[in-house]
């Protein structure tokens, strides 16, 4: 049997067969994992804020794909919450600069199923075109009066255009003092900072002993 | 991205998309556009809208996974260990790119199992320049200065397009790349101002990848196809020229300041237009290699297939965890 030919050591090392490629197999069950939306706090003290998905079979495994994706350069966080996509409650998405507070009344809670009180955390949309913000926390016996206890806490000057509700007990959080030394070997990754790789005075030398 | 601002598809079925729209709910989207404002995953928006984006931001994606294979088979032979932290480093960073791309093309109804299927498959494209092979550790230094410039040229420009998880995901992409680019240029530069060997090395590097890198940018405008709706709806925020053209005025004279040479006899900047002058690159083995016949096509798929399948007992050993539970489309 011949194998692929590669400039590659590791790759010859594979044996993958020459004629690879000339079929497809159909694909088998889908083994795609769920998704888990990411929060970053940049700063100690400072709000969470949505930075994006990873794809992960348990919210263990999506804070390490979490930690590696969105806090691989120094200095830039201080504590991930990973939260089940299919966790977080969403509101509708206002039109023409609306506030999604003004749509929100009393009559939201009726009919919503009641359960225990608990707590819930408020994401907003301040601004569109960038990231949902963690506003605060607050207590609810549904997403539904979490989202009218919102209003009352919450709504200001600035409008919000859409709120995401989360319940607090289903976040991974690793965040404060227990987790601190998770980021603290960040910043004395020098090389992967552009700072790290000055050139200026090497060029300027050549370009001096060409012209000599 | 990757891709070249290239979007690889036939735009014939495009005005059969834009047909039955509703011409309301499309003025709308439309004056959203003009005004500035991003599109976000959950707002109406016309098929042929979703559809480009997913292409655009899907081959964006895979070129980060494939652009990674010529440069990770030289982490191992990096010179030093200073130089293989740092390669290691930026490769991880492209592989992160892609899980970004992924996510971004997700919150438009495409799962990132079914991206990764037509990658292998042969389905999707990526950029055309990583079919072509490092045959040394100059090759890999060229990919990480001036391939990932010109990457930067349309990142930087798609970054101002109007699609909110596209943008969100080339603002955190472009500040990563700004290591790239400068511990690139670090290796030229060391390479290039080294003893004669190293200066000849990096020189065969450069007289293999120009034409590759030429082609990076897809065809001129002159004989690719217009898209004027993309550039009103901020999908395509620059043509193939301007971006060529912006490349080549800001890396040439950094090239040739380092002493080396450009093989081509007519480049220059045309000091009255502006402009550079160069020989027309070749179109037609541009269009053979995507379309399969390049040196490294086989590999790079067959390689990426490889990992897929190989690591289908741990994906479904981990995912017997999750069972039960339903993939959803990512929200923003
Ligand atoms: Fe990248
Ligand atoms: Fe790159
Ligand atoms: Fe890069």
């Amino acid at each position: 049997m011949s194998f692929i030919n590669s400039l590659d050591p590791r790759i010859n090392r594979l044996s993958i067969p020459s004629e690879f490629g000339a079929s497809f197999p159909e694909q088998g069950e889908k083994d795609q994992f769920i998704t888990y939306e990411v929060f970053v706090q940049p700063k100690e003290n400072k709000a969470f804020q949505h930075e994006g998905i990873v794809h992960a079979p348990t919210e263990e495994m999506a804070f390490l794909f979490a930690k590696e994706q969105f806090s691989r350069r120094g200095m830039n966080c201080s504590g991930i919450w990973v939260i089940k996509t299919t966790d977080i409650q969403v509101s509708p998405i206002t039109e023409n600069g609306e506030d999604i507070y003004d749509y929100i009344n009393k009559e939201i809670m009726e009919g919503a199923a009641k359960g225990e009180n608990e707590k819930y955390q408020v994401f907003q949309l301040m601004k569109r075109g960038k990231q949902h913000i963690h506003a605060g926390e607050l207590d609810a016996h549904s997403p539904e009066e979490a989202l009218w206890n919102a209003k009352n806490k919450f709504a200001g000057d600035k409008p919000a255009f859409n709120l995401w509700i989360v319940k607090d007990s289903v976040i991974l959080k690793i965040e404060g003092e227990e987790f601190s030394d998770i980021w603290e070997t960040l910043p004395d990754k020098k090389y992967r900072d552009a700072m790290d790789y000055k050139a200026t005075e090497k060029i300027k030398k050549f370009k001096e002993e060409q012209k000599a | 991205m990757y891709g070249g601002g290239q979007v690889f598809e036939p735009s014939s079925t495009n005005n059969d998309l834009l047909k039955d729209e509703d011409p309301k709910k499309l003025a709308e989207f439309e004056a959203r556009i003009a005004r500035g404002e991003k599109i976000e995953p959950k707002d109406w928006m016309p098929k042929l809208y979703r559809k480009q984006l997913i292409r655009m931001i899907e081959q964006h994606g895979h070129s980060e996974i494939i652009g990674a294979l010529p440069e990770g088979t030289w982490i191992t032979r990096a010179p030093g260990f200073k130089r293989k932290l740092a390669l290691m480093a930026k490769v991880q960073d492209e592989v992160g790119h892609a899980q970004l791309l992924y996510g971004a093309a997700e919150t438009l109804g495409k799962s990132r199992e079914q991206m990764i299927q037509d990658l292998i498959t042969g389905k999707s494209k990526y950029s055309n320049i990583f079919n072509y092979p490092t045959f040394t550790w100059a090759d890999s230094c060229f990919i990480s200065w001036l391939v990932d410039a010109g990457a930067i040229v349309n990142q930087l420009a798609n970054a101002r397009g109007s699609y909110g998880p596209y943008c969100r995901a080339l603002d955190r992409i472009c500040a990563e790349e700004s290591f790239h680019l400068k511990y690139g240029h670090h290796c030229v530069i060391h390479l290039a101002t080294g003893t004669p060997k190293q200066r000849e090395m990096m020189q065969e590097a450069v007289n293999r990848w120009w034409a590759p890198m030429m082609h990076f940018f897809g065809p001129s405008d002159k004989i690719s196809t217009h898209t004027e709706i993309l550039t009103k709806w901020k999908v395509k925020m620059a043509t193939n020229d301007e971006c060529r053209q912006q490349f080549l005025d800001m890396y040439v004279p950094k090239i040739w300041e380092l002493g080396l040479t450009i093989p081509d006899e007519n480049l220059k900047r045309n000091e009255q237009t502006g402009e550079w002058e160069f020989t027309e690159p070749d179109w037609e083995e541009f269009k053979r290699v995507i379309n399969g016949d390049g040196p490294c096509n086989k590999e790079r798929l067959a390689v990426r297939r490889t990992a897929e399948e190989r690591g289908a007992w741990v994906r479904r050993a981990l995912a017997s965890k999750t069972k039960g539970e339903e993939y959803v489309a990512p929200m923003a």
